[in-house]
C-alpha cells in the first residue's frame, strides 16, 4: 500500500536503495547478476530490513532526486548534439 | 501448418516483423518472484512475443532528435498486434491470454520484455544495455502476449548477436566499440576471446535521455521550480520550452523511446536498417 516515507528514513536509506535496485545492472557476459544489484523491492527490503513498501517509495523518489536537477536538460542538449553530427557523418541516401 | 505456426503468422500478419514463443518456465529460471509471467496472468505457460523494427529508417537520418520518438511505428501498433493475438487464442483455442502487462512501478518493469524476446529466440543481448538485437532487423522493439496455452517454445539463440566481428577487431586495436564510445555515461564493458566479458548499464542516467521529456522529467522540473524563491526564473522554468515540450509530450504519451545514440552506429543496427535496395531510386530520379 502507498505510504510516504519520513525524510529521515529516505536520507538513511537512498543510496543504498538506489544501488541495490535496477537502476544499476551489471553483467558477466550477458548473464544479468543479481547478487548485490538489480533486486526486486521485496529482496531489498529482506536485505534492509524495511516494509516492501517503504523501499518502494524510497527507490522511486530516489531514482529522480538524486541525479542533478538539470540532467533532463543537459541530455536534451546531449542528443541534439549526436542527432545533429549525422548530418556530417552519414550524409543522405 | 502446426498451432504454433498459426499463431506466429497472425502476428505476422497483423504488423510483427517477427514472432516468438517462449516458455515461462525458461522466463522463470530467470526472472524475480513477482515479475514473472505467471505473477500476471494465473497459470500462463507460454509468452508470445512480437518483434518489429522501431522506427522508420529515415528518423535515425533526422537532425532533430525528437524525430526519433515522432516517428515510432511498431510502438503505435504493437499493442494492437498482441490484443489481436490475445483475443484469438481464446476464441480460436479456449486459453486464456492478455496482451498488456502492469505499468512499471519506477523503473522497475513488472516483466522484462527483453528477457522474454530472448527467451523466445528473437535475439540476444547487446553491449548497449542489453538491449536485444536480432540478426536480421538489428534494434528490435518487442510487445508481448501471455497465455495459459502450452505452446513450443523457440528457446534462446544458441550463439550471442553481439559483439559484431568488426567491434571485435575494433576492441583489439582501440579497445572501444561503437555503443561504449558513444554513451560512456551509461555504458561501460569489455570484450574478451570475441565475447562481451562483462557489462555494465546505469539505467538511471539513461533513462533521462530516452525518457527526456516524460513525466519523471516534470515531476522533478516541479519540484525544482516550487523551490524557487524568484519569481522570474520559476516563471522561465515552468513556461520555458522545456517545461512546454515535456508537458506536450505527456498529453500525447511520446513519453519514452526519444533516444537510441548508443545503437545509431552499432554494426549489427546499421545492417538492419539499410533500405531494400530494389526500392531506391537513383539519384537522378529515373
Amino acid at each position: 500500500m502507498f505510504q510516504y516515507v519520513s525524510p529521515e528514513l529516505y536520507e538513511k536509506y537512498k543510496q543504498k536503495v538506489l544501488e541495490m535496485s535496477p537502476a544499476i545492472q551489471c553483467y558477466e557476459g550477458t548473464k544479468l547478476m543479481r547478487e548485490h544489484s538489480c533486486l526486486t523491492d521485496e529482496e531489498i527490503a529482506d536485505r534492509l530490513c524495511l516494509d516492501v513498501d517503504q523501499v518502494t517509495e524510497i527507490r522511486c523518489i530516489a531514482e529522480i532526486d538524486l541525479l542533478p536537477a538539470d540532467t533532463w536538460l543537459k541530455s536534451a542538449e546531449w542528443k541534439r548534439q549526436k542527432a545533429r553530427r549525422i548530418l556530417g557523418t552519414e550524409g543522405t541516401q | 501448418m502446426t498451432i504454433e505456426g498459426e499463431i506466429k503468422q497472425f502476428g505476422i500478419q497483423r504488423g510483427a516483423k517477427l514472432v516468438g514463443i517462449a516458455s515461462v518456465a525458461d522466463i522463470n529460471k530467470y526472472a524475480p518472484q513477482g515479475h514473472r509471467p505467471d505473477d500476471i496472468l494465473i497459470g500462463a505457460k507460454s509468452v508470445i512475443v512480437c518483434a518489429g523494427f522501431p522506427y522508420t529508417h529515415g528518423a535515425v537520418r533526422c537532425p532533430d532528435y525528437q524525430a526519433f520518438q515522432s516517428n515510432y511505428d511498431f510502438v503505435r501498433i504493437r499493442g494492437g498486434i498482441t490484443l489481436a493475438l490475445a483475443k484469438f487464442i481464446e476464441s480460436e483455442y479456449g486459453y486464456y491470454a492478455l496482451a498488456d502487462v502492469p505499468p512499471p512501478v519506477g523503473l522497475y518493469p513488472s516483466l522484462s520484455f527483453k528477457l522474454c524476446g530472448e527467451m523466445a529466440g528473437l535475439g540476444t543481448r547487446s553491449m548497449a544495455g542489453g538491449i536485444i538485437l536480432n540478426n536480421e532487423l538489428g534494434f528490435i522493439n518487442l510487445a508481448v502476449c501471455v497465455t495459459t496455452m502450452p505452446l513450443e517454445a523457440d528457446g534462446p539463440l544458441g550463439e550471442p548477436v553481439c559483439p559484431d566481428s568488426s567491434c571485435v577487431e575494433r576492441w583489439e586495436k582501440q579497445r572501444t566499440v561503437p555503443c561504449l564510445e558513444t554513451c560512456p555515461e551509461c555504458l561501460s564493458g569489455e570484450l574478451e576471446n570475441g565475447e562481451i566479458k562483462w557489462m555494465r548499464f546505469d539505467r538511471r542516467i539513461c533513462s533521462t535521455r530516452p525518457q527526456n521529456h516524460s513525466p519523471v522529467a516534470f515531476a522533478r522540473l516541479l519540484l525544482e521550480a516550487s523551490e524557487e524563491p524568484n519569481p522570474e526564473m520559476r516563471r522561465s522554468m515552468i513556461l520555458g520550452s522545456f517545461s512546454r515540450n515535456t508537458i506536450q509530450a505527456i498529453a500525447s504519451g511520446a513519453v519514452v523511446g526519444q533516444c537510441g545514440e548508443c545503437v545509431r552506429n552499432c554494426p549489427i543496427v546499421m545492417r538492419g536498417r539499410q533500405l531494400a535496395s530494389n526500392h531506391v531510386r537513383n539519384q537522378s530520379g529515373s
